[in-house]
């Protein structure tokens, strides 16, 4: 017997029985159809956005999804820790420079009592 | 599995990244014999504290090396005159510098002529009035007057 015979008769076996399932069972059979249909519908509707087609994509490639969507978040996290600390350096730089060639001398700056005085007379004046 | 391996896997190469950044700044911070003839001429002031300087505070001036060339000449001197200065503050002296300098760097140019003829005014106080103000800063955080 090969295989397109067994099938055959597996396939005729199963319809011959069709009307022995017991009405619970054909109930159940409904709904998951219905709602395995209602799923592809919905994923087939949500393609034509960017958030549907990631919904279809993670569906259909659901091992892939797993590994690939975590180590992309990751890679961008990295990416844009690596970004914040070279712009906080440069700009770091930029005020060093500014403020040694600035008018006002350091001691402006680093002197608490002319930041107290200024308040002190500003109070003063009002 | 997987997923645990590929978040080893981007652990790992973040800290590889970050050792990597390290050892890129330990190697961008040359001694003074290893600087250009353009870049000590810049930094002379520090020549004889540059080896001693760790290798971020090099890299900053070497940083502030590469912009002193588009400064006008007046703000070239000042920069120069003001280096040792600099270098003799604190950490924690320096990181205030530069908080409160961020702070005033948002004022108008007449604001900022403002601010400088009020340091002048305060230059003129005693040296016991301006500590006052000082101890008031360090002691409440404020300066509400007494009277």
């Amino acid at each position: 017997m090969n295989q397109d015979d067994l099938a055959g008769r597996i396939v005729q076996h199963l319809n011959a029985r069709l009307d022995d399932i017991p009405a619970p069972v054909v109930y159940r059979l409904q709904a998951a159809r219905h709602e395995a249909l209602g799923r592809a519908r919905a994923a087939q509707a949500g393609r034509g956005s960017l958030l549907g087609w990631l919904r279809y994509w993670v569906l259909a490639h659901g091992s892939a999804a797993r590994v690939g969507v975590p180590a992309v978040f990751l890679a961008a996290a990295a990416a844009g820790l690596l970004y914040w600390q070279v712009a906080s350096h440069q700009e770091g730089i930029d005020v060093d420079t500014a403020l040694l060639a600035d008018e006002l001398p350091i001691h402006a700056y680093t002197d608490p009592g002319f930041d107290a005085w200024l308040q002190h007379s500003s109070y003063e004046q009002q | 599995m997987a997923p645990a391996f590929v978040v080893r896997a981007a652990v790992t190469t973040c800290f590889a990244l970050l050792g990597a950044c390290s050892d890129a700044l330990a190697q961008s911070a040359p001694r003074w014999t290893e600087l250009s003839i353009e870049q000590r001429q810049i930094l002379a002031p520090l020549e004889n504290e540059w080896d001693s300087l760790d290798a971020e505070r090099r890299e900053r001036w070497l940083g502030l090396a590469a912009r002193y060339a588009d400064l006008p000449p007046e703000r070239q001197q000042r920069v120069q005159q003001r280096m040792r200065q600099w270098t003799s503050l604190s950490h924690e002296e320096r990181e205030q510098a530069r908080e409160r300098y961020r702070k005033l760097r948002e004022l108008t140019p007449e604001q900022r002529d403002a601010l400088r003829g009020r340091w002048e005014e305060y230059q003129q106080l005693s040296e016991e009035e301006r500590r006052e103000f000082r101890d008031r800063r360090r002691n409440r955080g404020s300066a509400e007057p007494k009277n």
